[in-house]
């Protein structure tokens, strides 16, 4: 008899076909190496019937093995530093969008922080699943806010009325309407400022600029039978220790009052 | 620099990226200094055609709010402004110190 605990720990997963498991592979902010895909590829031909299947999570999993298949097949992604991914209640993989590195709207540095969030936090006990993304902008591409635990990237406008051409532009392009004119002048309602940056992005002159970057921290984002967005707890947070410890408290609030089977939001809700 | 409107343009209804397409349709047998009048549907058209247009090394005079809409002056640049992914503009300050 297998231990199917066990085997879920670390992301394998009987199927309906009690002799067939699927394989969840861990992978950080979605990001694979063409030659880990292509070993993935080739474990699939030869294990899992040719199939492989992509996640909600950016996740990667190959279904219908047989369980003599599943060492091998663990050994030989190991190989390109493919490991296992992760079921039941612990700490999942981290989900992440491009970032600033590369995306024109990003704001932070999403993979970094989603490898640093990996490799403290991935597969740890927790009372239920627990699920963290890394998001660049308000955008949201990497839904932080559907997560147990979401980074959003923020940034603080500032305006400098010197180059400042009156346009008018920063006040209708707002989309939180947190921009007004007083005579000449320019003022940001902070309250209502999402940090998204776009006035920034679009002011012609240059007038309105970045006064600082932050990390905005949602908790308890859950889709499932009961969806619940995130509570936004902490804006502009400045620096990615005071971030990760902050992380840190969230997730061992979890372990100390969360009950089994219960999300953290609604136990935020409960509580 | 003139800011007499030279052409108008209507895109209400056009959706993106046509939408700034027919901008830049409009602004290519123009002089650099003119203005296009350009009316444009309320929503995602006026943070793209902006920012797009900032690109490109145009600016944006004016903008009022109409009813449902709003018009738009754009003044033509001379050259672009620089590669999409590196915009200064949006860097925090030196001495402001970014986030660690």
């Amino acid at each position: 008899m297998h231990d199917l605990t066990a085997l879920k720990k670390v992301g394998i997963i009987q199927q309906r076909q009690k002799n067939l498991f699927a394989m969840r592979l861990h992978v950080v902010g979605g990001d694979l190496t063409g030659d880990q895909l292509s070993r993935i590829s080739e474990v699939a031909l030869r294990y899992g019937g040719g199939m492989v299947h992509l996640s909600t999570r950016q996740g990667i999993e190959i279904h219908n093995m047989r369980h003599e298949d599943i060492e091998p097949a663990r050994e030989a992604l190991a190989a390109v530093k493919v490991y296992m991914g992760a079921c039941g209640p612990r700490i999942r993989i981290i989900v992440a969008c491009p970032g600033e590195a590369t995306c024109r709207w990003g704001l932070i540095e999403t993979k970094e922080i989603a490898r640093e969030l990996d490799r403290r936090y991935f597969r740890k006990e927790t009372p239920h699943k627990f699920k963290m993304a890394v998001t660049g902008c308000q955008n949201n591409c990497a839904k932080a806010t559907e997560n147990d635990a979401g980074v959003m990237g923020g940034v603080l406008p500032v305006w400098d009325g010197k180059a400042c051409t009156k346009c008018d532009l920063c006040i209708h392009s707002c989309p939180a309407h947190a921009i007004a004119r007083e005579g000449d002048s320019y003022y940001l309602k902070r309250d209502a400022c999402s940090l998204c940056g776009i006035c920034i992005a679009v002011c012609p002159a240059s007038s309105w600029g970045a006064a600082r970057k932050g990390y905005t921290l949602f908790i308890g984002g859950t889709m499932g039978k009961k969806p619940r967005l995130g509570t936004r707890i902490k804006d502009l947070i400045g620096t990615r220790e005071e971030l990760y410890g902050l992380i840190g408290r969230v997730i061992d609030y979890y372990r100390e009052h969360g009950k089994p089977r219960e999300r953290f939001g609604h136990m935020m809700d409960r509580r | 620099m003139s800011r007499e409107i030279r052409k108008t343009l209507d895109i209400r209804g056009v959706t993106c990226p046509m939408n700034y397409v027919k901008i830049m349709l409009a602004l290519e047998d123009m002089h650099c200094g003119e203005c296009l009048e350009v009316t444009l549907d309320d929503g995602k058209a006026l943070v793209d055609v902006p920012r797009s247009a900032k690109e490109d090394g145009h600016t944006v005079v004016r903008v009022t709010p109409m009813d449902a809409a709003f018009r738009m002056i754009l003044q033509k640049g001379d050259a672009p402004r620089g590669a999409a992914g590196v915009d200064t503009d949006r860097a925090p300050k030196q001495d402001e110190g970014g986030i660690s």
